[in-house]
């Protein structure tokens, strides 16, 4: 089972880009499984046609311990399997304790055992603010880091952040940071600024994902651009990231 | 509020678990809380400590530690401790607060492993689980891993047994694991481990060549299980409670000691050609309750049983496996349950711990049998091994 994380400042397009590589890595005949780890619980909404799937944390909430599987795991595009943790309302509660209560209840209903996927993905918010958000890259959880940015400085920042937390990590064995994936914001000298940093981070660029409308396009009708657009330029992007990922990784098809 | 105690005290949490099973092991155990966590252990849940010492510390987790998560001070402060005392094994041991704010308390392990090329392990307990769970974890971390690190083959040595699921936290000062132990000595059965007392990674690693393994709580049977899968070792659960049923257990001990498959003699049912059949029928007719552990519950069922003729009804506490129980017999969670379980009409006798008494609206006849997780200290006088003995 390979298993990733992917981790990026709020708003550059994580989830996107997650769900796409899920339907691309779908597409080539891997069972997947995305846990959108993030309260606004909106990762997987692109591979469920938009539907809003009840989060892990509310099931616990209303259902204790009667709470199945099949209540917090949806099949979307492609037989992916799509899991939101959820969280608190903003302003209230623990989001990273959210986070942990929510991995726990996955692993004592035994969800990886039983559906036994070929690759997970954790679509993880923002920053490592905390323990609970380090949660999908520590022991047992995600083998494979990649990290989602522009060339923006906020966003390389973010980045940055993550690398040293996975750094930190290095003594206790966990998760490699495997590279960081581009998603182009077209600003001037993009892929400079980004190489730059990626040297700096000791890291190097997975991907570049140029900007094209072609995802606004398919968002539009709540899907992803390998789902709603396969024939377009986009959708082959989101493919060779698929590929690029399994061979970082080294997975073998 | 449902689980509220107002009259029984907390029961025994699963990391006294982990240090209760830690105890008789060479290891520098860090409990990582403010210290209330670490008195509860030292003060209640400890029964070890007028015989023999064991290096247990408190990390004194303090507001700031947990609000920066700082995982390196606590790292220091074993480092430091490491200076006085050369242990085997490190365990660092979780709390309410460490589960609640994450702190991941394998990989703090794993870093001073790494550091110092001791083998640590870390518990994510939580101080919201009970104390089965903590035996069944340091079981999994650290007697597994052993026995798993070890390339000896096991060879297998006739008429030896290990007593696993042994921890004072069941079994308190009653001397039940000693008579235990002689009691199969006496029937021409050698006691290998029990895992009891001064026990060293050479001694976990022994553990294999033993022809049986006794489950003697629920906290033991995952490892018996493992080590059937992995060596091939069967293993019978339940103790020789009662005049007459141990001989019955015995008799079970000696026929998977000559190669028959496990036995879970624990519920009564299981032994159906020797002590007839305790029937699943839609009502049922048992009118004693005993309360406690689930594996020595059964045992006494069992003795009761054979003696009498009559049939009891077990409620679980701390801890549960449903394999093991009877159509009537459940678990409790709450003290509300328990008080409910204890005031029903049909029961006429009850057998548990003297603190449930407080819970009776009216009287009943009671039978004490103290459970060191409930009552601690509370129960010492009371407490007796029922080894060979007429149980009530």
């Amino acid at each position: 089972m390979l298993k990733i994380a992917v981790y990026g400042k709020g708003g550059i397009g994580k989830s996107t880009t997650t769900s796409n590589l899920s339907a691309a890595l779908s597409d080539l005949g891997l069972k997947v499984m995305q846990i959108g780890c993030d309260p606004k619980a909106d990762s997987t909404k692109n591979l469920v046609s938009g539907m809003k799937i009840p989060t892990v944390l509310n099931q616990i909430k209303e259902k204790g311990k009667n709470i199945k599987l099949e209540d917090i795991v949806f099949k979307g595009y492609g037989n992916t399997l799509c899991v939101e943790a959820g969280g608190p309302t903003p302003g209230i509660g623990c989001a990273g304790r959210g986070i942990i209560a929510a991995f726990e209840e996955l692993e004592r209903l035994h969800a990886y055992e039983e559906y036994q996927p070929d690759v997970v993905l954790y679509d993880v918010l923002g920053d490592v603010v905390c323990g609970g958000f380090a949660m999908p890259i520590r022991g047992g959880y995600a083998d494979h880091v990649f990290v989602v940015s522009s060339g923006e400085m906020m966003s390389l920042y973010a980045a940055n952040n993550i690398a040293s937390a996975i750094k930190s990590f290095g003594t206790r064995g966990y998760a490699k940071f495997e590279g960081l994936i581009l998603n182009s914001r077209n600003i001037e000298n993009e892929l400079e600024i980004v190489e730059k940093a990626a040297e700096e981070m000791e890291t190097k660029i997975v991907k570049v994902l140029p900007r094209s409308g072609e995802v606004q396009l398919a968002e539009a009708e709540k899907k992803t651009v390998v789902e709603a657009l396969p024939e377009s330029a986009m959708a082959a992007e989101y493919r060779d990231l698929a590929k690029q990922v399994l061979e970082v990784c080294g997975h073998e098809l | 509020m449902g689980k509220l105690c107002m009259t029984l005290p907390p029961f025994s949490p699963d990391y006294s678990g982990v240090c209760s099973a830690l105890f008789p092991f060479d290891t520098l155990t860090v409990l990582h809380d403010a210290s209330g966590c670490t008195g509860n252990y030292t003060g209640y849940d400890e029964a070890r400590w007028f015989r023999s010492r064991s290096p247990i510390y408190c990390s004194g987790l303090r507001e700031i530690d947990a609000i920066l998560g700082d995982d390196e001070k606590l790292i220091q402060k074993i480092l430091y401790a490491l200076e006085d005392i050369k242990p085997e094994m490190i365990a660092v041991v979780g709390s309410p607060v460490p589960m609640v704010i994450g702190t991941d308390m394998e990989g703090i392990a794993a870093e001073i492993e790494n550091r110092t090329g001791i083998m640590a392990v870390g518990f994510p307990t939580t101080g919201i689980k009970y104390y089965p769970q903590g035996i069944a974890m340091v079981y999994k971390k650290v007697v597994q891993r052993i026995l798993e690190e070890d390339n000896t083959q096991a060879v297998k040595e006739e008429n030896t047994v290990n007593i696993l699921g042994a921890t004072p936290i069941d079994f308190g000062r009653s001397g039940t694991i000693e008579e235990l132990t002689k009691f199969l000595e006496e029937n021409g059965i050698t006691v290998r481990k029990t895992l009891w007392e001064n026990v060293k990674k050479s001694d976990v690693v022994q553990l294999k060549h033993a022809a049986c393994n006794i489950v003697v709580s629920n906290a033991g049977i995952e490892l018996a299980e493992y080590m059937e899968k992995e060596y091939g070792i069967p293993y019978v659960t339940g103790l020789p409670y009662g005049e007459k049923y141990a001989d019955i257990w015995l008799a079970e001990v000696k026929k998977v000691l000559t190669g028959e498959t496990s036995k879970v003699s624990s519920a009564a049912g299981a032994n159906e050609e020797v002590l007839g059949s305790i029937k699943d029928s839609a009502e049922s007719s048992a009118k004693i309750l005993i309360l406690g552990e689930q594996v020595q519950c059964n045992s006494i069922r069992n003795a009761i049983f054979a003696e009498t003729g009559e049939n009891c009804d077990v409620a679980g506490i701390c801890g549960w496996d449903n394999r093991f129980a009877e159509a009537k017999d459940t678990f409790l969670e709450s003290e509300a349950e328990i008080e409910q379980i204890l005031n029903a009409d049909k029961y006429e006798c009850i057998i548990g711990d003297p603190l449930y008494k407080d819970l009776l609206h009216t009287d009943k006849k009671f039978c004490v049998h103290p459970h060191y997780a409930v009552s601690s200290k509370l129960g010492n006088e009371e407490t007796r091994s029922l080894i060979g003995k007429k149980v009530f």
